[in-house]
């Protein structure tokens, strides 16, 4: 009999809910394949979510006790930070941040369009204040973590808050470092809202832009005058924005970091091949696992949950405030200003880097087909990339202090 | 109550935060291009 038992052991450890998540990870494979939705991450989240609902979960939890293949990407690539970290070499070695020097002024937005992630902490807290069973539910999967082993309430609510929040940082590797820190517990949901959302930025900007201006604003043009960078400044800026980034905000300094060596690389002119690494081999294959490790934190007794809904809907919060943060930002500019700024420039401040500052461009088109802001949406989207892994080091340092924990 | 108050502080000091940090860039920016301009300008 225990030989048969052993036999279909998979079988009888079948539940119902492995369907559904295998439903969702269906889901995130065909839009990142049919629809093309961040595919990257998508379909490698998707598969790992369907693998991490396979019976027995053997790649979290191997048959004898030690931790599964995914389990010790999780616990060396995600809980250390170095798989968001090594992103970051190549997400840097990516950007051009030439615009900004351009129009210096962009900069601004960058920090502007970082109100939603704030909005949402509010307005996770206001939910939780409405309906209590939500809280309790976010609670209760907090103590089952081990880091929260002793910790109040108050303390698990609020980390889960921001971690929720920094979804509006439009940011993946920022928001799995924060919920890594701050709410493991919610990585997959948060990490799925973070970047499902990222790849609706052109469905979710545009009805938020034209409810906050007026066809005349959007309308309006702006000079862009070219400036030539030398290379002495190009090279000394990620040092410099390094050095000035971590005296503000010390614990953002590996992200940060990080992401100016991979500029240092790209723009310093000697390390081609390093920077082609960085671009391609180093970021292909970290994205790879980051991916399926963070599908693989989706197993349906911590997905299948009413945070998650909530997370989703709360994502989608993030990205409107950020949006409208960055617009009426650039709105309160033009009061005090000679030289008018197009409001929608404003929406680029996020870090969703090029979608939104793209997106923008074919609005002002839309308008005015001769008008042409690309290069200041540019300018305030690099600024959003900056913006959005301050306001992450800003968060994992404010919050404890907040708390009284230190 | 006291999460939400615990919420605006932390909004009004991280937004604030940021925005200090962005200034200090800017700043930087237009100190870098100004001291290393390009030759050929």
């Amino acid at each position: 009999m225990n030989i048969l038992e052993s036999l279909f052991v998979g079988v009888f450890a079948f539940h119902w809910q492995f369907l559904i998540m295998y439903a969702i990870g269906g889901i995130l494979i065909y839009l990142a394949i049919a629809k093309d939705y961040e595919p990257m991450l998508l379909l490698p989240i998707g598969f790992g979510a369907i693998l991490s609902n396979l019976p027995l979960n053997t790649v979290w939890l191997s048959e004898d006790g030690h931790a599964g293949v995914l389990k010790i990407f999780y616990e060396v690539g995600i809980l250390t930070e170095l798989f968001p970290v090594l992103i970051f070499i190549g997400i840097g070695a990516m950007t051009d941040f030439r615009p900004l020097f351009s129009n210096p002024k962009m900069i601004f937005f960058g920090a502007a369009a970082q109100f939603g992630i704030f909005a949402t902490i509010i307005s996770v807290l206001l939910l939780c204040k409405l309906i209590p069973s939500l809280a309790n539910n976010i609670i209760e999967m907090g103590m089952q973590q081990e880091m929260f082993a002793g910790a109040a309430p108050q303390e698990i609510l609020l980390k889960a808050a921001a971690a929720i929040g920094i979804i509006g940082a439009a940011d993946g590797p920022t928001s799995i470092v924060v919920a890594g820190k701050f709410a493991p517990q919610l990585l997959g949901p948060i990490s799925v809202a973070a970047y499902s959302y990222m790849a609706l930025v052109p469905i979710i900007q545009p009805p938020v832009i034209r409810a906050l201006t007026t066809t005349k604003e959007r309308c309006i043009r702006m000079a862009y005058n070219e400036r030539k960078v030398s290379r002495a400044t190009i090279t000394l800026f990620p040092i410099c924005v390094t050095i000035i980034s971590a005296i503000i905000a010390p614990i953002s300094a590996p992200l940060i970091g990080l992401l100016m060596f991979g500029n240092l690389i790209k723009e310093c002119g000697v390390l081609e091949r390093l920077n082609q690494a960085a671009q391609n081999e180093l970021s292909n294959l970290v994205t790879l696992l980051l991916g399926i490790t963070i599908g693989a934190t989706m197993e349906y007794s911590a997905f299948l949950q009413p945070t998650t809904l909530a997370i989703l809907g709360l994502g989608l919060v993030a990205f409107v405030f950020d949006t409208a943060g960055g617009v009426l930002f650039a709105k309160l500019i033009n009061l005090f200003s000679k030289n008018k700024v197009n409001p929608m420039i404003g929406a680029a401040g996020i870090s969703a880097f090029p979608m939104s500052a793209r997106l923008v461009q074919k609005m002002a088109k839309c308008e005015d087909p001769h008008n042409f802001i690309l290069m200041q949406a540019v300018g305030a989207n690099v600024s959003g990339q900056l913006g959005s892994v301050i306001a992450g080091g800003m968060i994992l340092s404010l919050v404890p202090r907040l708390l009284g924990l230190y | 109550m006291d999460n939400i108050f615990l919420a605006l502080q932390l909004t009004a000091l991280g937004l604030g935060g940021v925005f200090i940090s962005l200034i200090l860039l800017y700043l930087m920016i237009n100190i870098l291009a100004n001291v290393f301009k390009d030759k050929t300008e």
